[in-house]
């Protein structure tokens, strides 16, 4: 199991490696800082020594080598805009996209879990239907469009609630819903097929054979059962949810790592897209390794074939 | 017995994730109390605006030139700010923007200075450019100073500084705080792009006596006091700053506006109320709070508006008719911005004999083929002037009320590409870039290559950002590439010749768009830049204008207003609304209902 754990932590570092190489590099290719910083009409003599000054006169490899060496550290550098170290504008923002991610999450969950049970339950019924109706919706809609008209209806024409900005429980709804719509959606859908799926298998049947009622049949042995892959999506998902925030969080204007992403690309600040990304790559190679470990621990299977082989 | 042990892992696992997304729920973090809609703004009884009379500039270095009425019928209600009695401020006034900027009030960090919606309200300047459209609109006017004049050669500039101004703390403004904060403003180690500007135009500055200084230029430059009032002339108390250290001062900095900052949330909210002071030459604030939420989405700016959660908002003519359809003002500020064609081929003489652009006629084809009063009607919902000319309004000293706006006329347009040698047309690509806040540009650049498509022109158009745009005119002879742009360019609504000179072609390092590369033009700039009299320098000003028109360097599109919703219970002037109204929310008050 250690060795097993050890393979996949060397995974998702060599990931975070190339995945910090890759936005580096494009970075670097996509714009001046110096020029950026002091404006078209700065003679060449003041980007010369701006570029001096904030080392982008280096090679690209040599640039990112001092970077590399500062970010193993926290480093990430400053904010080209902002003037004010990008770990501390991290540092500000992340705790906000972790709570709505949180929050997201728990509500999807739950969600999926009634919704998707019921409908591999009732599989081909009315209400089958209505819940596999949603799920295409939360598919297809774009997460754009559900906030704008979330915010029309619940916010404009019902005013029930605010239409952006943090603060008290009500302003988690709007953006948690918009976040939350495809992941309901891919919840649903998968724990509906993995329900269908284990109410067909024999230890199901054994069970209503023996006579036990329906829903100790359901609640005992199927769902638990039908559970098993929706872990192995769920820390995916978060990670997903939680990085993967940039439209919602621009839309209701969420002091998050989404916003400050979007906000630096707007303005080319170079240190604070790296900053971002890396932390992007983080969180999901973190939640591709938590996942990995916690399905060899919950299926012993899983690690049990691994050992085999 | 392995099911139910598997589960009940399982379980651990999923409910504590659960129940501590529904504990954060509840919770809700760390409050924003602007997420809440905000009272409403009091009706009742406020202070009464009136700013203090404007003390006469001993004299002027702006020129004073006869301008055009600029005042035009628009179809948007005109609020009319009804009496209210004197009080105290009361009630709080909520402004959302798309963008704060750079978060930044110290002047050397900050990339624009003086134009910042987070610094407008607590900064003033040495002097200032009145707001307005009329003859009073665009001048140089006292501030912090109450007089200036000029060496007979332009290249010193000694200004009075007015007595009894205070700042925040209480303490008086006095001439060493300014001079300090000049010097202060020219560290070479400052990173901005103000503070380059600064250096390279301002050599010294002496205090006189107690009461003048005097701001020595690198060379004659007339127009220097416009840059002195806009640029440099924020005035910081030295004994503060020196003792919090800048980092320190500057999360709540002591300046004069009217305003001063109570609560500083970077990248989310910016908290204001009155200074309590006595403003000199602005109005006093009618409310008790000031808030700008930063509020990246227009749709959702403008939702806030209609919940009643903020009273101002800045927005796109795309919004104009959801917002019509609701009881919400319109204000506008006028001619603050122009999308415009850019012919950089023709700028170029080594482009000239290898691209279609390089022959006259085919610009002129070009610019005649553009219905540009569809694309105001249809695109803009009517919020939009055809200009006659690039780089200029009719705000400007220069303006000259005989031009006419190039003429819709795509037969003409095909006629002159035949006699190019061009009848079956041609293709070309097209650069577009956007400025920050013109949403409508893409929209406007698809209809011209429509307009262009029709008499055989084929464009492509590929979008880069403003940066890219920039290095890439920056380059030398300017890349083969690089026939042609459509941009959007912030246009500054009410600044005289003076400034505009200043900002288009003065920066020292020859980028000069618009003009540049065109030799006329550039031997009529040159002599501008050390002309000193008025009314010459409005001539070479028109001839500059005039050289690029004949020239056919370029194509004007539209010039469009800034649009600001406002909601129906508040009023103010946005007159001043170059790119955000931080400079003139004091004068924003109740409607009485």
């Amino acid at each position: 199991m250690y060795r097993y754990i050890l393979s996949r932590i060397l995974q998702a570092l060599v990931t975070i490696v190339i995945v910090s190489i890759v936005v580096f590099s494009l970075s670097a290719f996509s714009g001046n800082p110096a020029l950026l910083m002091l404006g078209p009409d700065a003679s060449n003599e003041d980007i010369a020594a701006m570029e001096k000054r904030l080392g982008t006169d280096k090679p690209i490899p040599v640039q990112y080598w001092n970077w590399a060496k500062h970010a193993i550290t926290g480093d990430l550098g400053d904010s080209i805009q902002l003037k004010r170290p990008v770990k501390d504008l991290i540092r500000e923002r992340l705790p906000n996209s972790l709570q709505l991610g949180a929050v997201t999450f728990g509500f999807s969950v739950v969600i999926a879990l009634v919704l998707g049970t019921v409908a591999g339950v009732m599989r081909g019924s009315f209400v089958d239907f209505i819940v596999r109706f949603f799920t295409n919706i939360g598919h297809a809609a774009p997460s754009f469009w559900v906030a704008i008209v979330a915010i029309s209806i619940f916010a404009v024409r019902f005013d029930i609630l605010p239409a952006a900005g943090k603060g008290g429980p009500s302003t988690f709804v709007l953006p948690a819903v918009t976040l939350g719509m495809a992941t309901i959606a891919g919840m649903m859908r998968l724990l509906r097929s993995s329900m269908i799926e284990v109410l067909a298998s024999d230890y199901v049947r054994v069970a209503r054979a023996k006579g036990l009622e329906p829903r100790v049949v359901i609640l005992r042995h199927a769902i638990r059962n039908a559970l098993l892959p929706l872990i192995t999506v769920a820390g995916l998902l978060l990670a997903t949810i939680v990085t993967g925030s940039v439209i919602a969080e621009t839309i209701f204007a969420w002091p998050g790592i989404g916003l400050l992403g979007f906000r630096a690309i707007q303005e080319h600040d170079f240190p604070v897209i790296q900053g971002v990304v890396l932390i992007g790559a983080v969180t999901i190679a973190f939640a591709n390794l938590v996942v990995d470990i916690l399905y060899g621990y919950i299926d012993p299977r899983i690690r049990l074939h691994r050992s085999a082989s | 017995m392995r099911v139910r042990g598997k589960m009940t892992k399982l379980t651990k696992v999923i409910v504590p994730v659960m129940v501590v997304g529904l504990i954060v729920a509840a919770c809700g973090g760390g409050g924003d109390p602007t997420a809440a809609p905000p009272p409403p703004p009091t009706p009742a009884p406020t202070a009464t605006p009136a700013p203090t009379a404007t003390l006469e500039p001993a004299a002027t270095t702006a020129p004073v030139a006869t301008r055009a009425p600029t005042a035009t019928a628009r179809p948007v209600p005109t609020p009319t700010p009804p009496p209210t009695p004197v009080t105290g401020p009361q009630g709080e006034l909520v402004m959302a923007i798309p963008s704060f900027g750079d978060d930044l009030l110290d002047p050397n960090l900050a990339s624009v200075v003086g134009l910042q919606p987070l610094s407008g309200p607590i900064y003033d300047g040495l002097t200032y450019l009145t707001p307005g459209t009329g003859p009073d609109g665009g001048k140089n006017a006292p501030g912090i100073a109450v007089s200036w004049e000029a060496s007979p050669d332009a290249s010193a500039f000694t200004y009075k500084i007015r007595q009894g101004m205070k700042f925040h703390d209480g303490t008086d403004v006095t001439v060493e705080d300014v001079a300090w904060s000049a010097e202060r403003f020219a560290d070479p180690e400052a990173p901005s792009n103000p503070s380059l500007i600064w250096r390279r135009n301002v050599a010294n500055i002496e205090i006189v006596d107690e009461q003048t200084v005097r701001f020595t230029a690198t060379r004659p430059r007339p127009q220097l006091p416009v840059g002195i009032g806009f640029r440099g002339g924020t005035v910081f108390p030295k004994a503060a700053l020196e003792a919090q250290g800048a980092e320190a001062f500057f999360e709540k900095p002591i300046a004069t506006g009217p305003w001063k900052l109570v609560e500083r949330q970077p990248g989310v909210k910016y908290t204001y109320e009155p200074s309590g002071i006595d403003h000199p030459f602005r109005a006093s604030p009618a409310f008790a709070r000031l808030v700008m939420r930063l509020i990246p989405e227009e749709s959702t700016r403008v939702a806030l508006i209609r919940t009643g959660s903020a009273q101002i908002t800045d927005m796109s003519p795309g919004s104009v008719p959801s917002v019509r359809r609701s009881n919400i003002t319109i204000l506008e500020a006028p001619g603050t911005a122009i999308v415009a064609v850019q012919f950089w081929g023709a700028r170029n003489p080594e482009l000239f004999a290898t691209v279609p652009l390089g022959d006259v006629r085919v610009r002129e084809a070009l610019k005649l083929a553009v219905n540009r009063q569809q694309i105001i009607d249809v695109i803009l919902n009517g919020f939009g002037e055809l200009p006659p000319r690039n780089l200029i309004t009719q705000l400007r000293d220069a303006w000259d009320p005989t031009w006419e706006p190039t003429p819709y006329d795509p037969e003409r347009a095909r006629e002159l590409l035949a006699e190019a040698g061009y009848s079956d047309g041609f293709e070309i690509t097209y650069f577009t870039t956007a400025a920050a806040g013109f949403p409508f540009t893409q929209p406007v650049i698809e209809a011209v290559a429509g307009f262009w498509d029709a008499i055989g022109v084929k464009t492509k158009l590929e979008q880069i950002d403003t940066s890219t745009h920039g290095t890439l005119t920056r380059e030398r002879p300017l890349p083969a590439r690089i026939v042609g742009t459509v941009s959007t360019q912030a246009s500054f609504q009410s600044f005289s010749i003076d400034l505009f000179i200043l900002l288009v072609c003065f920066y020292g390092s020859g980028f000069c768009p618009g003009i540049s590369l065109l030799p006329a033009a550039d031997a009529f700039a040159g002599e501008l830049l050390r002309e000193f009299d008025p009314q010459k320098r409005i001539e070479l000003s028109r001839a500059i204008i005039n050289a690029g028109h004949d020239a056919h360097i370029d194509l004007p599109i539209v010039l469009t207003p800034k649009l600001f919703a406002v909601s129906p219970d508040v009023t103010g002037d946005a007159t001043r609304g170059v790119t955000h109204l931080g400079g003139s929310l004091e004068t924003f008050r109740p409607v009485s209902s």
